[in-house]
């Protein structure tokens, strides 16, 4: 797996603000993605505790169910920058690699075009999630129940519109510099 | 042009987008969005639906069954009980002519019980039975062949990521789809291994000699019961558990991941600098199927607008067309697009669009899940784009053996799952007795 998948590298014709901006997004998407998998440990260790708690002493811990909901966003949108920095959004590729043997320059073109697309419809849900962030923020709403368990809305929406704002601009990179052929199939992203 | 015929283009452009190498969350979510932008000529009610698929479709509490399964599947990989598992199945069939290929199958098919990933299995058991299958004269086909049809048992026998993905998109329990899964998974192991008892007797050319070997000896039921007990207690803690009702599926994948973390650093087979990975790779694996289904959720509304399914149901209620001839349609459209797109694509694509038509009719929707979910499976095994198959190509490191034996040595076992398919068609009661 490329380290710096979306490093520009030495590629002359791609100006150097564009390799800085993928040098700092790269940084900005691992260390989200750092924090993203710090959660998944919690998760882990949040329903483990729920189970000894309820199964040992028969006392579960209440708020279980609402962390599980908020770690599920975390995980999901701390992580998404890098997972599409590092190129695993899920993608069949079978076809590009395909073209990218025979006919380079088209396929070369196909992936920049893929991206462009993908660039804007990542900046489409920073617009659509960017105010939901503001109202919820202003109206100080929350989740849960009361009196059990409740947490701000706020950080949710704001890790979202964080995440595409990210995804967005690493696209973008992506879709300026190019990429000299397409990367070898990543296989274990599609799930399957 | 009529909404109808908008939502019909949107799925044939999402089809071909996905298959020309577009991200398939992209795919669907910007091709729903324009066609319900043009449907509705306004742009707010695309708008609308994206925020509420983006923040809301992610905070479903049954999605931790992602990254927990996904996590003790990783985890059980690296502690190395699919070499253990394998190990002990050998010893109990090598005897029998064709034993290894059953060991293989046997060894994956235990193994999948504990990981929902047809690729970790595919990768693990090339690496273990194709080199002794080779030493011991069997066909390079045939040997590649048992290792990519053995291999899709790991997306059937729970715990799996399809089940969880279809059970999502359904809005059926992630447990049920679970339970459910077991009986086709042990049939399909079981119709595999018969089938390589005939195969080896009767298709000696496919088979090849497949010599008996002498050098395994028997290593006593205490050293068996050594290197089959993690596994089985892992299984009977994460299905036990789900199936008696005491733990969530969300739980037991916590407890699964857990004992699984435990027993890998017990064995040495984990220290921090793994686990650290472990864990960062089930980060990425969770936000893309994640990511995928919201853009999935957008999809299916995108399909209720246009009045897609409605549509269809009309159609077939006009044309006649009974139960038996919609599986029958339904089944040679998944085998159809098994050839264009992976199997979560096909079961994001065409469960929202069947879903409506099967539900009026009483169609038990946990056994329709079964039966898309292997359907959708058989595509792993059928090229162009049969991902087991990749993976076990770029695993062996054998020029001699091509992606096109892989391909013809996987044929007959997607047959064997085909006929399986359409027995679970046929007799319902394999898939929902269980459950009962």
């Amino acid at each position: 797996m490329p380290l710096n998948a979306n490093d520009t590298g030495d590629d002359p014709t791609v100006p150097r603000a564009v390799h800085h901006a993928a040098r700092g997004l790269s940084y900005i998407a691992k260390a989200s993605n750092a924090v993203g998998t710090l959660v998944v440990l919690g998760l882990v260790l949040t329903i483990d505790s729920d189970v000894i708690a309820r199964g040992v002493f028969n006392a579960p811990f209440s708020g279980s169910f609402e962390v599980v909901q908020f770690s599920m966003v975390l995980i999901v949108f701390l992580q998404l920058p890098d997972v599409i920095r590092i190129n695993r959004l899920t993608r069949s590729e079978g076809i590009l690699a395909n073209l990218a043997e025979r006919r380079p320059a088209i396929a070369r073109a196909m992936a920049r075009l893929i991206d462009a697309v993908s660039c804007v419809a990542m900046a489409t849900i920073a617009y659509a999630i960017f105010p939901e962030f503001l109202d919820t923020w202003e109206s100080n709403q929350y989740f849960g129940t009361p009196g059990i368990f409740t947490a701000p809305v706020w950080p949710l929406k704001l890790v979202i519109t964080f995440s595409a704002v990210v995804s967005a601009l690493i696209f973008a990179t992506k879709f300026v510099a190019g990429r000299r052929r397409p990367e070898h199939m990543h296989l274990e992203e599609s799930g399957a | 042009m009529s909404p109808i015929v908008i939502g019909l283009i949107s799925v044939i452009a999402i089809v071909a987008m996905i298959y020309i190498g577009f991200y398939i969350p992209i795919a669907l979510g910007v091709v729903s969005f324009v066609a319900i932008w043009l449907v509705r000529d306004s742009i707010d009610l695309p708008l609308a639906l994206l925020k509420i698929a983006v923040s809301d479709s992610v905070t479903e509490y049954a999605f931790a069954t992602v990254p927990l399964f996904t996590f003790m599947g990783l985890v059980v990989a690296k502690a190395g009980l699919g070499r253990d598992v394998y190990t002990a199945m050998n010893c109990i069939f090598h005897r029998i002519k064709g034993g290894v290929g059953m060991a293989t199958v046997g060894a994956n098919a235990l193994f999948a019980a504990v990981t929902g990933s047809s690729i970790a299995s595919a990768s693990v058991f090339t690496r273990v039975a194709v080199p002794q299958m080779l030493r011991l004269e069997y066909n390079p086909r045939f040997a590649v062949g048992v290792v990519a049809g053995s291999s899709v048992l790991g997306m059937i026998i729970p715990p799996s990521a399809m089940l969880i993905i279809y059970a999502i998109v359904a809005e059926q329990s992630v447990g049920h789809m679970f339970i459910a899964g077991i009986v086709p998974g042990i049939f399909l192991a079981v119709a595999y291994i018969l089938a390589i008892f005939v195969m080896a007797r009767l298709t000696p050319g496919f088979v090849g000699k497949a010599t008996v070997p002498v050098d395994v000896p028997w290593i006593g039921f205490a050293a068996l019961l050594r290197l089959l007990g993690p596994i089985v207690f892992l299984v009977a803690t994460v299905l036990g558990g789900i199936y008696t009702g005491w733990l969530t599926p969300v739980e037991a994948g916590a407890a699964g991941a857990t004992l699984g973390l435990v027993i890998a650093f017990v064995r040495r087979e984990m220290n921090l600098k793994t686990f650290w990975a472990t864990l960062l790779e089930t980060g990425h694996i969770t936000a893309a199927i994640l990511f995928l289904i919201t853009a999935a959720s957008i999809y299916s509304r995108m399909l209720g607008i246009v009045g897609l399914p409605n549509a269809l149901a009309d159609s077939l209620a006009h044309w006649n067309v009974g139960f038996g001839m919609l599986m029958f349609l339904f089944v040679l459209l998944m085998l159809f697009l098994g050839t264009l797109l992976d199997t979560a694509s096909i079961i994001l694509i065409v469960v929202p669009l069947f879903l409506p038509i099967v539900e009026p009719m009483g169609v038990n929707l946990v056994w329709f899940g079964i039966i898309t979910v292997i359907g959708a499976e058989i595509g792993l095994l059928t090229p162009p784009l049969g991902i087991s198959c990749f993976v076990i190509k770029s695993t062996i490191e054998n020029p001699d053996i091509s992606l096109k034996d892989v391909f013809l040595g996987a044929l007959p076992f997607a047959a064997v799952m085909l006929f399986v398919l359409i027995i679970l068609i046929r007799f319902p009661g394999l898939t929902t007795g269980l459950l009962n």
